[in-house]
């Protein structure tokens, strides 16, 4: 009994540092990558217990102080280690920083051992419980709110049902490529002039290029349940669990299952979003998990993001900055699923038509893994902006294969609709534990400044402005093929 | 190296960009990676030519070989210059701990290794080593 009692203070401890960070992010990350982290620095702390329970010859109430200390430490050297770069008043080494924080951290245990039944830890015990509850109380919305809205998209799936497909509905291809530039900015802050091959490749398929389209903000979320839902979604009032509810449940995919369409989804948007549920479909490849048609198979690597956050924060930092390379899992997965969509997308025969195909690919969004002829960066790059044009143009690259084996394999007599898009445009954004590099000068404008270019048989392309909105590409489709009457949004 | 700098050792027809910084792990050490291009515009580059990346504070100096590398572009972007100038990008590594926190101007100068002859020029851009990051700046405006 006083052996468990005296676990409480490091336990407490021991928790803290993966709810603390969990419950800042808990509306985009999911549960299981809580546990892992939780039972790691449990088993851990275990381990440090039982050695220095040895040590001092089981007095319990000097083991749970000392473990205490050292899990502290432990805990906290990562971001002692940001805190001082951050600052940059002096230098900071881990050769110089590490030896000074050891030291300290055994003169703090020594200090604890002696101060071991003083009523100060029984103090720090209830903070360090006060503390766990409160991450705790604000982790309990945001996963009540997951789990409602995961439940809702459940039921929704089960009522959503084929209804007999009309004749000769076109295929229609929704690919989004995420952060890609628009034309202008890739000719007028890159410099990049071969954009004018691509823009002519574009033009010699009969593509329609809106050129001077603009998304409405820089946010993914926002962006995709805008153009998915045709309506506008106020980014300061809709939270992400809703925004994810708008993507994974869709308007847009709702009317084409009524129209008898099957769906097919590509999404990489859980790479950035964890916690975004599954979109509703009849087929479902989603990154770092296998695809698969009536299911999804759950998993993903041990080591996600949320324990590479967390892991950075504790004295493992020292091994990361050494560690970090490109076959990272999340790196792996990444190259995996876009050769692996690059492969697939076009030979979809075995899936009947009508179809929809969506595709949401992290190109050339960061990491900026690819070169212009595909060979891979250096991963000391993979947050550098300098290197975003190298991946772009490897994108353009990649659009055009997959356009070309799209309309190669395509029914000359029924063609289908391909429409290319951003979300929104380059944000230049700083990834500083990644030693990004951001652009100087970039033009706030190009943020939202985003490719439009549609493929439309048969519409009349001269009807259409340059400057479309993005929210009014399917009330567009919708309206010409399909005698709806959806309202354009200004 | 010994260099005694004259203001009339300074070639206005140096034609340049110090482009970018970024990181490198060589040998297992971080180093900074100073990109950019230069040639000579009233005169085609020479084999026996050597460009040496400078950097200049006021009270330090310190000097950086660089590696030649391809940009095909430049042709392209310089049509009115008459000889290949493809080859004239570069790239220098420099350790942060290599130099001292500072404020330094960049400069290029070219060495002509038959003649001896030295010429520079001081760039558009300083790089300025704080504690703990090195990053480029475009040189501030005098008022």
């Amino acid at each position: 009994m006083r052996g468990l009692k005296s676990l409480v203070l490091p336990l407490a401890m021991s928790i803290y540092l993966p709810l603390f960070h969990y419950s800042n992010n808990a509306d985009i990350l999911l549960l299981p990558s809580l546990w892992r982290v939780l039972l790691a620095f449990i088993l851990i702390m275990l381990v440090v217990y039982t050695v220095v329970l040895a040590i001092v010859k089981r007095d319990f109430e000097c083991a749970s102080v000392v473990t205490t200390i050292i899990m502290a430490f432990f805990s906290f050297y990562g971001l002692l280690y940001t805190l001082f770069i951050k600052t940059d008043v002096i230098q900071v080494e881990h050769y110089t920083l590490l030896p000074v924080y050891l030291l300290l951290a055994v003169y703090a245990c020594w200090a604890g051992a002696k101060t071991a039944r003083q009523p100060i830890w029984k103090a720090a015990s209830y903070i360090l419980l006060a503390l766990n509850l409160f991450n705790i109380i604000k982790i309990i919305p945001a996963e009540t709110e997951k789990f409602q809205h995961t439940r809702s998209i459940q039921l929704n799936s089960s009522s959503i049902s084929n209804s007999s497909s009309r004749a000769n509905s076109p295929d229609i291809y929704y690919l989004i490529f995420d952060e890609a530039a628009s034309f202008n900015a890739i000719r007028d802050f890159w410099h990049y002039q071969g954009i004018d091959d691509f823009v002519d490749f574009l033009d010699s398929k009969g593509f329609f290029i809106a050129e001077n389209s603009y998304a409405s903000t820089h946010d993914t979320l926002t962006q995709m349940s805008e153009r998915l839902n045709y309506q506008r979604y106020p980014s300061e009032e809709v939270s992400k669990p809703e925004l994810f509810m708008a993507i994974a449940d869709n308007q847009v995919m709702r009317f084409l299952k009524s129209q008898g369409y099957t769906t097919v989804i590509y999404s990489e948007l859980n790479y950035g979003y964890p916690a975004m549920p599954p979109i509703i479909s009849d087929v479902l490849y989603e990154y770092g998990k296998r695809p698969s048609m009536d299911k999804m198979i759950p998993g993903g690597s041990f080591i996600d993001d949320f324990s590479n956050m967390v892991a950075n924060s504790t004295l493992l930092r020292v091994f990361i900055d050494d560690y970090s390379s490109s076959f990272e899992p999340r790196f792996v997965n990444h190259y995996s699923f876009i050769y692996y969509t690059e492969e697939d997308i076009t030979r979809l025969d075995d899936i009947p038509s009508p179809k929809f195909i969506y595709a949401h690919l992290l190109l050339p969004h960061d990491p900026f893994m690819f070169s212009e002829n595909g060979s891979i960066n250096d991963i000391e790059q993979f947050y550098n902006w300098n290197y975003y044009l190298g991946n772009y143009q490897f994108t353009i690259q990649y659009i055009e294969k997959i356009i070309t084996g799209i309309l190669d394999n395509a029914d000359p007599f029924n063609p289908p609709i391909i429409i290319i898009q951003s979300d929104h445009g380059p944000r230049n954004k700083l990834v500083e534990d990644r030693h990004g590099v951001v652009l100087e000068g970039y033009p706030e404008i190009y943020k939202t400044s985003i490719i439009n270019a549609m493929y439309l048989p048969g519409y009349d392309l001269s009807l259409l402005p340059d400057d479309i909105d993005p929210i009014n590409t399917f009330p567009l489709i919708f309206n010409h093929y399909f005698d709806m009457d959806i309202p354009l949004l200004k | 190296m010994q260099y005694d700098f004259q203001s009339d050792m300074v070639n206005p027809n140096i034609i340049y960009s110090v482009d970018h910084l970024d990181t490198a792990v060589v040998n297992d050490e971080r180093l900074f990676k100073l990109w950019g291009w230069s040639f000579v515009s009233d005169n085609a580059e020479k084999s026996g030519v050597e460009r040496i990346i400078m950097l200049q504070s006021e009270s330090r100096i310190y000097f950086f070989p660089i590696t030649n590398y391809e940009r095909p572009d430049l042709n392209q972007a310089f049509p009115d210059i008459q000889f290949d100038i493809s080859n004239c990008g570069f790239f220098t590594y420099i350790a942060k701990n290599a130099i001292q926190p500072g404020t330094y101007q960049i400069g290029i100068i070219y060495q002509e290794q038959n003649s001896d002859e030295t010429f520079y020029i001081m760039t558009n851009k300083v790089l300025i080593r704080t504690p703990n990051n090195i990053y480029l700046e475009a040189v501030p405006v005098q008022p």
